[in-house]
């Protein structure tokens, strides 16, 4: 199953140095935390961040635990903390 | 009974504060209160001296559009569900912007004023930290540029909204 990931905020600059994109396409993932475990294999610097208590995950544009499953198509954001206004 | 008029939008450009109240005013004819707020950028943080020119070059704002559109929708639900108003009205620029630019921009009608005022506020709150958008500071000098992060003021005021 195919899922699309995101990474917004300081995440998302982060990725862009790391991985070269902010958006990946990934197969094989069945909830977070082995999603977090993927990532990690691609650069700790990125999972480092990405294990900050204050981020916030969001699936399918709903934020959700962190050990949430995963589902086909679904769309996976990590995003830094929010700062709008 | 009106329909309650609820406009939001997400955008690059820039907006009219004054279209936008005589947007609000038209759609909402038996409105006594009219209350609106504009975010503008400013030149630097916590700047001590008004009269210092601050360092800030732009700001960088990201946003999760689809994310986005979603909570603009629900916080004008929770508006409507929370306060007699009759019109709402959210706009939220993204991209790159310039000191003494316009950020965001909130008007609520009501029929007295009360409503209106707690409205506004409530949803700017809200805007602050709960809406899927990011702030880059870039400076003038040679300051790294830093992400912005929710103040305990901001966590403070959304604390007042939460029951």
């Amino acid at each position: 199953m195919s899922i699309k990931v995101l990474f917004f905020g300081k995440l998302g600059e982060i990725a862009h140095a790391e991985l070269g994109t902010a958006e990946l396409s990934l197969n094989g993932i069945n909830d977070i935390h082995q999603l977090k475990q993927h990532i990690q294999s691609l650069s700790n610097t990125l999972f480092e961040e990405l294990e900050n208590p204050a981020n916030l995950t969001a699936i399918n544009q709903e934020i959700c635990k962190t050990n949430s499953l995963v589902n086909a198509n679904d769309e996976i954001a990590f995003m830094s903390p929010l700062s709008g206004g | 009974m009106l329909t309650p008029y609820f406009h939001y939008a997400l955008q690059r450009t820039d907006f009219s504060a004054d279209e936008q109240h005589a947007s609000l005013r038209k759609a909402c004819p038996r409105a006594g209160a009219i209350v609106t707020f504009t975010g503008l950028v400013r030149d630097s943080i916590n700047q001590a001296s008004p009269d210092k020119k601050g360092n800030i070059q732009s700001i960088e704002l990201d946003t999760y559009e689809s994310m986005s559109k979603k909570q603009m929708q629900q916080i004008g639900e929770t508006a409507f569900k929370s306060f007699d108003i009759h019109g709402l009205t959210i706009i939220h620029r993204f991209g790159s912007l310039k000191p003494e630019d316009q950020i965001v921009f909130v008007g609520t009608a009501s029929k007295h004023r009360l409503d209106a005022f707690a409205a506004a506020e409530m949803t700017m709150d809200f805007l602050k930290s709960k809406i899927a958008f990011w702030k880059k500071e870039i400076y003038l000098d040679s300051t790294p540029s830093r992400w912005i992060e929710p103040t305990p003021a901001d966590h403070t005021a959304l604390k007042k909204w939460q029951k």
